[in-house]
C-alpha cells in the first residue's frame, strides 16, 4: 500500500545559536506556526529539493523535511522528536527557572 | 594534581586560537558546513536537537575547586545556568551559541582545561576511579597510569583518524569502579610476586549495540612497557579494524571475529617488532608524572572522630547520608564522600551554576581542594576530614545536594535521550524521573538495597543500560517510544551484560514494570540478598513470570 500523503515542512538548525528554525517561504522563523507548509506532492518535492540546494549553507545547518498534520489550520509534527523540537525545549523542567526559556 | 607545563599550555591556547579562526571562516562561508563538521568534532562540539552542544574533558575525572569555578562560570554566562556530568567523566553544556564557543575554550584554557578527545574518532578522555589516589584497597593511584596515556595519546599522529572512537579505563583497585571490562582497553594496575607493580590489560570490551565484556590480553605487563605495548594493539587494530562499516569498526569486533587468541599473538608479534625504547618515556618523564599524583599532606588525625560518631547518633538524616554516600578513605581521619547528582525529580548529572560554586568551594574548605566526577553522574570528594563531614553534609543539604542515595534505587543513570539529543530514539531522563518519584521514600530505598538502574535512549547505550542491575533501552516502534528490559548487567569486576526480559513497554507503563520487579525480588529475596544476587540465583525466568503475568 502506497504511503498516504503528508505535508511537509522545511527545518534546520541555525548556524550561529544551533536553534532549531523552519522556513517561511523568504526566511527562517524560530517559530514553527510561522512555517511554510507544502500541501500538496508537488509543493513537498519542490521544498525538498530546496532543501538539498547549497543557498541555506551561510544561514542555517542540516536543511530537512518533517512531515506534519494540519489539523486547524497549524503544522503539527508526527513524531515526537520534531514535536520536541518545536517546543525548543527538553519536556522537563531543564534549567534553573530565570534561565529556561532564555533564547 | 596534574599541572600543565609550558608545552600544555601553549599547545591548548593555540588549539582555542585555531578553532577561533575555523569558527570566523565557517560563519564568513569561508567552510562549508561540511568542511567545519569535523573541525568543530575534533574540538567536542555537536549540533543536537535545540542548540549546540560542547563536550568539555575532565582527565580521568579529577579537577580542582578553581575548575569548578568556571564550569559555573561558563554555565551562567554562556548557558543556561547549568551543566550536565557524563558517564565519561566529563560535562556538556547543552546550550552554547557557535560564536561564544572561541570564547569558552579561551576560558577553559585559562585554567588547563579543552575540550580536546571529546569526540571523534580518536583515543577518548581516559577515564579512571573516582576514588583514585584515596581509596584503601588501592595498589597504586591509577590517575599515573591514565596522565601517561593522556599525553601519550593527544594528537598522535597515527591515531588521530581511527575506525572508530577509542576508550581507555584504568583502575588501581580490585574492587572495579571504573568499569574497565566495558572499555576498548582496560587496564587494571597490580603488583606481582616480587611486589613490583605492573598491569594486567583487557581488550575489546564495550557497550553499544553490540555489548561485549573485554578479554585478557596481557596478565602480566612490566609497567615500563605500557605504552609500547599500547602501540602495539593499536596498531594492529588501525590496521586490521573495519573501515567499511561503523557499526562494526570498534575493536570488541575485530577482536571477536578474529579470536582473542589470534589477536593477542598479533599484538605480540607487533610488540617484538616495534622499537619499544623509543616510544616507552625514559624514567624521569615518569618521575616527573608520577610526582603530581603523590599523596597530598594528609594531617596526622586519629582514625576515630568523636564529633563525627556524635553528629551521627544525634542526626538520623546526618547517619542515613554517612551510611549511603561516605566510603572509607585510606588515610586515617579521613573519608570520602559521594555528592549525589540524583536528587528525586532532578535531572540525572545535572548541577546547576550555583551548585557547582558550592561544590567548589566544600572542595576548597574541606577536600584539598579537589573533586572527583564519576562515571555514575555524580561527584565525589575525595580528601574530607570526618570532623568535618557534618558541616560539609550541611553546606551540601543547603543547595539539595545532600540526596542519600548512592547506589541506590533512586541513583540512576541516565543518557540526555530525545529531550535533546539527536541520535536518541526515546526519552530517558523523564523515564528516570518517573521512577525516581515511584520510588523516593527513603525507606523504601533503603528496604530495596543496592540497585543500579540505567537507562539509554537510543541502542549507542550512553546510559550504560547493558551493565544496569535493572537496565532501560528507550526505541521508537513505529513513532511510540518502547523500553526494552534487560536484567542482571553488572558494572563491576564481576561485569555482566544484562538479559532481555521480552517484549518492551510504553513510556506510561514502563515504571509499573521497573514496580513489577523490585516486589518480585522482595518477595523472593533471602536474608541479606542483593537484587543482582537475587536475579543471579533465580534466574530470569521467575521475574518474567511476574513481569508479564498481566499480560
Amino acid at each position: 500500500m502506497a504511503k498516504a500523503f503528508l505535508p511537509a515542512v522545511m527545518t534546520a538548525n541555525h548556524l550561529l545559536d544551533g536553534d532549531a528554525v523552519w522556513w517561511t517561504g523568504v526566511g527562517w522563523s524560530r517559530d514553527l506556526s510561522a512555517a511554510e507548509i507544502a500541501a500538496t506532492p508537488e509543493d513537498r518535492a519542490a521544498l525538498a529539493a530546496l532543501a538539498e540546494a547549497p543557498v541555506h549553507e551561510a544561514v542555517v545547518v542540516g536543511p530537512y523535511l518533517v512531515d506534519v498534520t494540519t489539523d486547524a489550520g497549524a503544522p503539527f509534527p508526527t513524531v515526537r522528536r520534531e514535536a520536541i523540537r518545536a517546543d525548543r525545549a527538553p519536556t522537563f523542567a531543564y534549567a534553573p527557572e530565570p534561565q529556561r526559556d532564555a533564547a | 594534581m596534574y599541572r600543565y607545563d609550558e608545552f600544555d599550555a601553549a599547545f591548548v591556547a593555540d588549539r582555542a586560537a585555531e578553532f577561533r579562526g575555523q569558527v570566523a571562516r565557517r560563519l564568513s562561508g569561508a567552510l562549508t558546513e561540511e568542511e567545519f563538521r569535523p573541525l568543530r568534532l575534533m574540538n567536542g562540539v555537536y549540533l543536537q536537537l535545540h542548540a549546540y552542544m560542547l563536550r568539555v574533558a575532565i582527565p580521568y575525572g579529577t579537577l580542582n575547586g578553581g575548575q569548578m569555578r568556571m564550569l559555573a562560570h561558563i554555565a551562567e554566562k554562556y548557558d543556561r545556568g547549568y551543566g550536565h556530568f557524563t558517564t565519561r567523566q566529563n560535562i556538556q553544556f547543552n546550550w552554547p551559541k557557535l560564536k561564544d564557543i572561541p570564547d569558552i575554550l579561551d576560558d577553559l584554557a585559562s585554567v588547563e582545561m579543552h575540550a580536546i578527545q571529546t569526540s571523534g574518532n580518536c583515543i577518548r578522555n581516559t577515564t579512571s576511579d573516582p576514588f583514585a589516589g584515596v581509596a584503601p584497597d588501592e595498589v597504586e593511584d591509577p590517575r599515573k597510569t591514565a596522565e601517561l596515556i593522556r599525553q601519550w595519546s593527544s594528537l598522535h599522529p597515527e591515531f588521530t583518524f581511527l575506525g572508530r572512537k577509542f576508550k581507555i579505563a584504568v583502575t588501581g583497585a580490585e574492587e572495579d569502579r571504573a568499569a574497565i571490562k566495558v572499555h576498548d582497553v582496560g587496564i587494571q594496575v597490580l603488583k606481582n610476586e616480587a611486589g613490583e607493580p605492573g598491569y594486567r590489560v583487557l581488550v575489546g570490551g564495550g557497550l553499544g549495540r553490540t555489548p561485549m565484556i573485554g578479554k585478557t590480553l596481557r596478565d602480566w605487563l612490566p609497567k615500563a612497557e605500557l605504552l609500547p605495548y599500547l602501540e602495539a594493539t593499536m596498531r594492529v587494530y588501525n590496521l586490521l579494524g573495519r573501515r567499511d562499516n561503523k557499526y562494526k569498526a570498534r575493536i570488541k569486533i575485530l577482536v571477536h571475529e578474529t579470536g582473542i587468541e589470534e589477536f593477542s599473538r598479533l599484538v605480540e608479534g607487533e610488540y617484538a617488532r616495534l622499537e619499544g625504547e623509543r616510544i616507552a618515556p625514559d624514567a624521569g618523564e615518569i618521575a616527573r608524572i608520577e610526582s603530581y599524583f603523590a599523596s597530598p599532606d594528609w594531617a596526622a588525625l586519629a582514625e576515630e572522630s568523636v564529633l563525627f560518631e556524635r553528629m551521627k547518633r544525634e542526626d538520623a538524616g546526618f547517619r542515613a547520608w554517612v551510611d549511603r554516600n561516605v566510603h572509607p578513605h585510606r588515610a586515617p581521619g579521613y573519608a570520602i564522600a559521594t555528592i549525589s547528582l540524583k536528587p528525586v525529580g532532578g535531572a540525572p548529572g545535572d548541577a546547576t551554576a550555583e551548585q557547582m560554586r558550592a561544590m567548589a568551594e566544600i572542595a576548597e574548605r574541606h577536600s584539598m581542594d579537589e573533586l572527583r566526577i564519576t562515571h555514575e553522574q555524580n561527584v565525589v570528594l575525595p580528601n574530607v576530614r570526618k570532623d568535618e563531614l557534618y558541616q560539609v553534609w550541611r553546606k551540601l543539604a543547603a543547595q539539595g545536594l545532600d540526596a542519600a542515595n548512592k547506589g541506590l534505587v533512586t541513583d540512576i543513570i541516565a543518557c540526555p535521550g530525545l529531550d535533546y539529543c539527536n541520535l536518541a530514539t526515546a526519552r530517558s531522563i523523564p523515564v528516570a524521573q518517573m521512577i525516581a518519584e515511584r520510588f523516593a521514600d527513603p525507606a523504601l530505598q533503603q528496604e530495596i538495597g543496592p540497585l543500579s538502574i540505567k537507562i539509554s535512549g537510543c541502542i549507542n547505550a550512553c546510559g550504560h543500560h547493558h551493565i544496569g542491575h535493572i537496565g532501560i533501552l528507550g526505541l521508537d516502534k513505529a513513532g511510540v517510544e518502547s523500553y526494552q528490559i534487560t536484567l542482571g548487567g553488572d558494572a563491576t569486576e564481576t561485569a555482566a551484560i544484562g538479559e532481555r526480559t521480552g517484549p518492551g513497554f510504553s513510556f506510561e507503563d514502563v515504571t509499573d514494570a521497573i514496580e513489577t520487579l523490585v516486589a518480585t525480588y522482595l518477595d523472593r529475596r533471602i536474608a541479606g540478598e542483593t537484587f543482582l544476587q537475587c536475579y543471579r540465583r533465580l534466574g530470569m525466568d521467575a521475574f518474567k513470570e511476574t513481569l508479564y503475568a498481566a499480560a
